[in-house]
């Protein structure tokens, strides 16, 4: 531990940190993030998955993290397992490990906890003496991928799901791993890939996926918490030594969004939008604040300025909480004065910029995209900012959207300078001013509207990237892009089938790790991967699907109607816009029938109607 | 505003946190023991906390100190149970005592630290051998140690002024080396700067790494108590 970079990623004992007794402990857990601790503890999932089975007397939790290179080498040199934080216990002694996939550039980091931990690969070369493998997370939504290295994926919210795999895990002691795993595929929510069967047409594209067992289901559904404030909520969250990313507390104030923007895949998945009661909110944060010792609370969610009652909630919050120092801050912000004077009244200290996110550069696509913000809303927004206080900003788009033109592009460089302008007209001084433009490439990811669309070619993001960065030059104008190569493997991944398992394997055999780190990254080593597993990845990454086509992640479920996204994606290429459910109109996605839920909103301010 | 100065081991797995961590660390626990810490003004206002002097990443701690201010006057012992009751496993209050204000700032009071750490030794070499390599080591004028400077270049440190003591004695079949260091604003040696310079005049290097090592003290001029 001496020689490595950052050894309290490894030591674990942190305040609120839960050690239970192994022996009496029936069922035991490890949580597998596939990155740094650093990273891993701003999980707020990790938190919450944590807190419920640490609550079960019956079972145990514990975390493990990826390790960085040099404690790799250590571990390797020797020859230790990968152990987990808390009991420090090879990963292989545990009954269930489970993996979060919050991002596909993580999946290399998997395959190398598992290596290190002792185990096979591959579900089919593991036997019953190794621990069940489970992944959840948004990239569960299409799991193909990773089909061939995981035992079963969890779909949807882990609150109730969680509890009931651990159940029938133990309603299945003594029986083999392929029983547990039919039992398992019954549970509403729960994927077994191995119990289910692919087929390919010639043109080497998905034919259909048939279950091999009579009754489970041929659409694996998604779970669903339908009362956020009676769901678990972590009273007791660790608070970790290292300065990680968020280093606050995490208060989930409500889950989901239904603005409806047709490129964000969180919006199809996390729906629909379930507030927490004001009552229950104010309770967990002065009940978080006397558990951890944080001065800072941060009220997250999808879109935290849409929760209906943030006015009456954020006043009460200042109110309780600020005479013991705790300050609260708004992590995402809508575009418009309404979320710029919310953030003023929320932060003492103006921090550095405000983000805002357009992600088109003109109006016809931002329409297409549905994220119906206009000029004349950043405008204000900016202007709100910059006379509140605030000398920069950031604001994020996205390059390769569908029917893209280079008029988007400059309408991108437009939008920068009129923001630069309304900085010198609100009286920023010239030294200060800032205007950071980050442009990210777009994915095209699955249950969206853009699920049919491929992913624009490498050389076009690049020359679209040099001639921003061309007409953005100017002093108080700052570009940040990304790497396209690391956004194309994400969209090969985002839109693959089973076969990648091949090219997945041998990148990490030729060792890629933590691919989502620049400094890292690769792409020699992905380019050998896919020639050696005979894999043409711009197949996957270009192929634009049709609507009658069987899409590889059609038999898994987020509830919302293929033919809603099918009409959205229709009017995407028509430029037509379609509101947000919570202010009336309902645009029949599909998933309240279906899943048997609503919305729960509980009012107060309205909701901003597009 | 009421001084207090306090004193804590760092032991066992909160050995690896950091000294900007440990900071940080004992901020969140005086907030979970409701202890009113005063804040400094201005713009940025943090908690009025420090440390004597940092510990290296890695050492175990068993008499360090810190200093805080609250803005309300509590019994001492109120305060040790409080804290220790909201402080991390491995972080532990061994003594509170309030001081009168205006006094002199912990960190220019620090000036050596003890030091205890445990060697092996290769078979060829006895504790007889050690001492006569010691005593030749103590007795030279200067001991020049190679630091990196703030500009990231090499600048050649004579240490010899800083070391005040050195005592070897065997234990578990190695040596258990006693170390009394300068440590603070006025200077600063690190154990791992003398054992390595040791080990080279030696002829006998130390490995630097799977090396124990534990402060065991801190004190002011003179080998004064701190407390």
């Amino acid at each position: 531990m001496r020689s490595v970079q950052k050894p309290s990623r490894y030591a674990g004992g942190e305040w609120n940190a839960v050690v239970k007794d192994w022996e009496k402990t029936e069922v035991k857990m490890a949580f597998g993030f596939p990155d740094v601790y650093e990273v891993g503890m701003s999980h707020l999932g990790l938190q919450i998955l944590y807190s419920l089975v640490n609550s079960r007397e019956d079972a145990l939790m514990e975390r493990v993290f990826a390790p960085w290179g040099d404690m790799e080498e250590q571990l390797r040199q020797h020859n230790l397992p990968l152990f987990s934080l808390e009991s420090r216990r090879p990963l292989g002694e545990f009954d269930i490990l489970a993996f979060t996939l919050q991002y596909e550039m993580s999946f290399t980091n998997i395959l190398n906890m598992l290596d290190l931990s002792g185990m096979p690969l591959r579900s089919g070369h593991r036997d019953d003496s190794h621990p069940l493998i489970l992944a959840g997370g948004p990239c569960a939504f299409n799991p193909e991928p990773l089909a061939d290295f995981i035992d079963a994926f969890v779909l949807g919210e882990g609150e109730e799901v969680l509890n009931d795999i651990i159940d029938m895990f133990k309603k299945s002691r003594g029986y083999s791993k392929s029983d547990l795993l039919g039992r398992l595929a019954r549970v509403p929510g729960v994927y077994v890939p191995s119990l289910y069967d692919v087929s390919y047409m010639q043109d080497g594209s998905m034919e259909k996926v048939t279950p091999l067992l009579p009754d489970i289901p041929g659409v694996v559904i998604k779970r669903v918490v339908k009362d956020m404030d009676q769901a678990h909520f972590p009273q007791k969250p660790i608070v970790p030594h290292l300065e990680v990313v968020h280093d606050r507390i995490m208060l989930e104030v409500l889950r989901g969004c239904t603005r409806g923007c047709r490129f964000c895949q969180a919006g199809a998945i996390y729906r629909p939008v379930r507030e927490k009661s004001p009552a229950t909110l104010a309770l967990q944060a002065s009940n978080l604040v006397g558990s951890t010792g944080h001065n800072e609370i941060s009220l997250t969610s999808l879109s935290t300025a849409d929760y209906s009652g943030v006015r009456p909630l954020v006043t009460e919050l200042l109110d309780n909480l600020g005479e013991m120092g705790v300050s609260i801050s708004l992590p995402s912000l809508r575009v418009d004065a309404f979320s710029v004077d919310l953030a003023k009244q929320v932060q003492r200290v103006r921090r550095s910029s405000l983000t805002f996110a357009p992600e088109a550069g003109t109006q016809r696509l931002r329409d297409v995209i549905n994220k119906g913000v206009t000029a004349q809303n950043l405008v204000e927004a900016v202007t709100a900012a910059f006379k509140s206080g605030w000398q920069a900003v950031k604001l994020y788009f996205m390059i390769g959207l569908p029917t893209e033109g280079d008029e988007d592009l400059d309408g991108i460089v437009e939008l920068a300078r009129t923001v630069l302008d309304c900085g010198l007209k609100s009286g920023v001084s010239r030294g200060r001013l800032k205007v950071t433009v980050s442009v990210s490439s777009f994915v095209p990811k699955s249950h969206t509207a853009f699920q049919w669309e491929p992913f624009d070619r490498m050389e076009e993001l690049r020359r679209k990237q040099l001639y921003l960065k061309d007409k953005l030059k100017h002093k108080n104008i700052s570009f940040n892009w990304h790497e396209p190569a690391v956004s194309f493997l994400e969209a090969v991944f985002a839109r693959g089938d089973r076969r990648l398992g091949g090219a997945l394997e041998r990148a990490f055999a030729l060792g890629a790790r933590f691919d989502g780190w620049s400094e890292c990254f690769k792409f020699q080593i992905w380019q050998q991967a896919f020639n050696e597993a005979g894999i043409d990845p711009y197949w996957y990454g270009h192929r634009r699907f049709n609507a009658e086509d069987t899409l590889p992640w059609d038999h898994i479920g987020a509830g919302v109607d293929k033919g809603f996204l099918v009409r959205e994606h229709k009017k995407a290429l028509e430029g037509q816009l379609t509101g947000d459910c919570r202010s009336g109109r309902c645009p029949a996605c599909g998933l309240c029938a279906s899943l048997e839920i609503e919305p729960v909103l509980f009012g107060g301010d309205s909701v901003v109607p597009l | 505003m009421f001084r207090y100065r306090m004193k804590f081991s760092k032991t066992g797995t909160a050995r690896y946190i950091s000294h900007l961590d440990l900071l940080r660390a004992f901020e969140r626990a005086m907030r979970r023991a409701r202890l009113p810490v005063a804040l400094s003004q201005g713009f940025n206002p943090h908690p009025r906390l420090s440390f004597a002097a940092p510990l290296p990443v890695g050492v175990e701690g068993l008499g360090e100190y810190l200093e805080v201010d609250l803005s309300e006057q509590l019994e001492s012992d109120e305060i040790k149970v409080r804290l220790n009751s909201s402080l991390n496993p491995g972080l532990k209050l061994t003594g509170v005592k309030e001081l009168p204000a205006g006094g002199p700032a912990l960190m220019a009071q620090v000036d050596r630290a003890d030091y205890t750490l445990h060697l092996e030794l290769p078979s060829d070499f006895s504790l007889g051998d050690f001492e006569v390599c010691l005593e030749g080591f103590l007795a030279q004028t200067e001991i020049k140690v190679a630091r990196k400077g703030k500009d990231g270049r090499l600048k050649e440190i004579d240490v010899r002024p800083l070391i005040f003591s050195i005592a070897g004695s065997p234990s578990q079949g190695g040596l258990e080396l006693k170390l009394e260091l300068k440590t603070g604003s006025s200077g600063n040696v690190r154990p791992e700067e003398v054992v390595k310079a040791l080990g080279q005049w030696c002829h006998m290097p130390f490995a630097a790494e799977g090396v124990t090592v534990t402060r065991t003290g801190l004190f002011g001029v003179g080998r004064t108590d701190l407390f």
